[in-house]
């Protein structure tokens, strides 16, 4: 009885001695924080109009994308990309212009790329695809950008079948980083 | 034979005379004095993550709540400051730094004193206010604000801008809190 008596007496010191403990004249708290890979793009022209400049078809319809970009790529060993992907082609009107159908063997929305390091720009001219996305950037490990800059021009073939009428198309760039 | 009893009989006349004299005495103006000086102590969690918003290269933000007991005689305070920094100074950033003033605090409502009502940047040079506590405050409340059953607190909000140009990786940074009363 007496040994139970002593050790619930030593228990409840022992208590009251850690619930002051955490309490001092300081208190430290040491914050943590990962940083992990980002990426982050911004369409500067919403609306791109395409023109051609002649009107003998000669020339095809043209016309830019801006857009800004952010990224952070891992240390050792992390990629980004930025690619485009039409998710709205222009029409379905016949003979119309189009990215999945074109009327004419041949037709096509091409682009070529501008962007500034530490990305790389895609190389040569790509064939916009409403099926699967196209490169229009790359980046490797540890790329960092707070807000560069990158364009996308257009190029449509200006085919005579087309009717004449306006026809607008949605594309969705993406960036990611790893 | 006889004397055990005698011998019980005297002391227990003498622990009756003794009771009777504790029973006669008149006293009732006792007066307890207790100095207390102007006192105060503090707890902090021992860690706090730093979490991104939501959106792409939001801030990141933690809570951290700061409890406290303190009595004063003319005043006190509250101070935090970076007594180690999540990684050097530099331009453009490599890592997230507290000495470049990418570190800001705010703080909530706390239950005695004034916190902080602007946004304070956390500083490794110096330390900054987290709250001021008033003169006299010895037991405001009562009893009860002073005892260890009831320590005030005050909540702070730490936010770090998310520099695309920080390499990726484990931060970290200890702050420091010092209350101090007068």
């Amino acid at each position: 009885m007496k040994k139970t008596l002593a050790t619930v007496v030593f228990g409840v010191l022992c208590l009251g001695s850690f619930a002051h403990a955490q309490f001092a004249a300081t208190g430290t708290t040491t914050l943590q924080l990962t940083v992990g890979p980002e990426a982050a793009i911004q369409i500067n022209t919403a609306n791109t109009p395409l023109s051609t400049s002649t009107t003998t078809f000669a020339n095809p319809f043209i016309g830019t994308t801006n857009f800004t970009y952010k990224i952070r790529t891992t240390k050792v060993g992390g990629t980004g990309n930025v690619t485009a992907q039409v998710t709205s082609d222009f029409t379905a009107a016949t003979n119309g212009p189009s990215v999945a159908s074109p009327p004419t063997a041949g037709d096509a929305l091409t682009y070529t790329c501008t962007v500034a390091n530490p990305a790389t720009a895609c190389s040569g001219t790509q064939t916009a695809s409403t099926s699967a996305s196209t490169a229009v950037a790359s980046f490797g490990a540890d790329a960092h950008a707070t807000g560069n800059a990158g364009s996308v021009a257009w190029s449509l073939t200006n085919d005579p079948v087309y009717p004449t009428g306006s026809y607008s198309a949605t594309v969705t760039f993406t960036i990611s980083a790893t | 034979m006889f004397r055990p009893v005698i011998t019980n009989v005297v002391l227990l006349t003498a622990l009756s005379v003794s009771l009777w004299a504790q029973g006669t005495v008149s006293d009732t103006t006792h007066s307890l004095t207790v100095a207390t000086n102007a006192n105060g102590k503090i707890h902090v969690a021992s860690s706090a993550s730093l979490t991104e918003s939501g959106v792409p290269f939001g801030d990141f933000s933690a809570s951290v709540s700061v409890q406290y007991y303190a009595r004063t005689l003319t005043g006190g305070q509250i101070t935090v400051q970076a007594t180690s920094d999540f990684g050097a100074c530099a331009s453009p950033a490599t890592s997230p730094s507290i000495a470049c003033n990418t570190v800001q605090y705010s703080c909530g409502v706390a239950s005695f004193g004034s916190a902080c009502t602007t946004t304070v940047t956390l500083s490794t040079s110096s330390a900054t206010s987290v709250l001021t506590l008033p003169s006299n405050s010895a037991c405001v409340n009562g009893g009860n604000p002073c005892g260890p059953a009831n320590p005030f607190t005050v909540p702070l909000n730490f936010t770090l801008s998310n520099d695309p140009n920080y390499k990726t990786g484990s931060y970290s940074a200890t702050l420091q809190y010092t209350l101090s009363a007068t």
